[in-house]
């Protein structure tokens, strides 16, 4: 839990000693201390294994999305690319599609940066904000939307 | 994000994020549906048909693409503020457009063979 959010997760995972912990995988009442401080550190905590516990499977999952989403952009902007300059013979029918794929490239290239982040602010219980990622994708997929939407129209 | 309100739990804000990143995806699969609906050889189906097909799938994926950021923006503010989320009113219009579209083509594949 971040601290001073007063919220816990839905549920609160249980720990290995049979109590339950926050969603950080520190302890659930707030008054027993802030995640990171000396007394907090769990110590049955294994050598190598993230120290938030729970949400480090919640930021996989993100992390996987992530390039899921990148992989699906550079992809089908290339695929999109490949159909509209072969089926309508111009440059431009092809370049939103191209656009997105930079775009999917770039959220790709940018994957480790992000989930590096991700993480160190999780540990120090910062706020998370990936809005410019969040925006880089979703003008990729606009781009293929603008894109298809052309070449739907436009088809012979 | 404007700062107001609480930051809620991270486990919020990555379910919202990868939600936002599902909605994008949709989208993209929409479009691609769209595109090879409206790449088909002529004589597949009727044209104007897999035009219209590919033009239901590209609304489609455009109404999910522009939804998808405000609608994460706007979840992570009731999040923030411990509001209740917002409704997804075009939901049925997902769920109902793609059913549409797929038992149209179906019953057209089943036809032309």
């Amino acid at each position: 839990m971040i601290p001073g959010s007063g919220r816990d997760g839905p549920g609160g995972a249980p720990d290995r000693t049979g109590g339950v912990r926050g969603p950080g995988g520190g302890p659930r009442n707030p008054a027993d201390g802030a995640r990171g401080s000396a007394g907090e550190q769990p110590e049955e905590e294994a050598e190598g294994t993230a120290p938030w516990g729970a949400e480090g499977l919640h930021s996989e999952r993100t992390l996987l999305a992530w390039i899921r989403t990148g992989t699906a952009l550079a992809a089908g902007g290339l695929g999109g690319a490949g159909v509209a300059a072969r089926h309508m013979g111009s440059g431009p029918a092809a370049l939103p599609f191209v656009l997105a794929a930079l775009c999917g490239a770039v959220l790709l290239a940018r994957t480790h940066l992000r989930h590096r982040r991700l993480e160190s602010a999780l540990h120090e219980g910062k706020p998370l904000d990936v809005r410019a990622d969040a925006l880089l994708a979703w003008l990729g997929v606009l781009a293929v939307v603008a894109g298809a939407a052309a070449f739907v129209l436009a088809a012979p | 994000m404007p700062v107001e309100g609480k930051e809620p739990d991270p486990r919020f804000t990555l379910a919202n994020e990868r939600t936002f990143l599902t909605w994008l995806s949709t989208s993209l699969a929409l479009s691609a549906g769209g595109v090879a609906m409206a790449a088909l050889p002529r004589d597949v189906f009727v044209p104007w048909v897999r035009t219209a097909l590919a033009v239901v799938l590209v609304v489609l994926s455009g109404l999910a693409a522009a939804l998808a950021y405000p609608r994460w923006r706007q979840v992570q503010r009731a999040l923030r503020q411990e509001k209740p989320l917002p409704r997804l009113a075009l939901a049925p219009v997902f769920g109902y457009g793609v059913a549409a579209v797929a038992v149209l083509a179906l019953i057209l594949i089943v036809l032309s063979g």
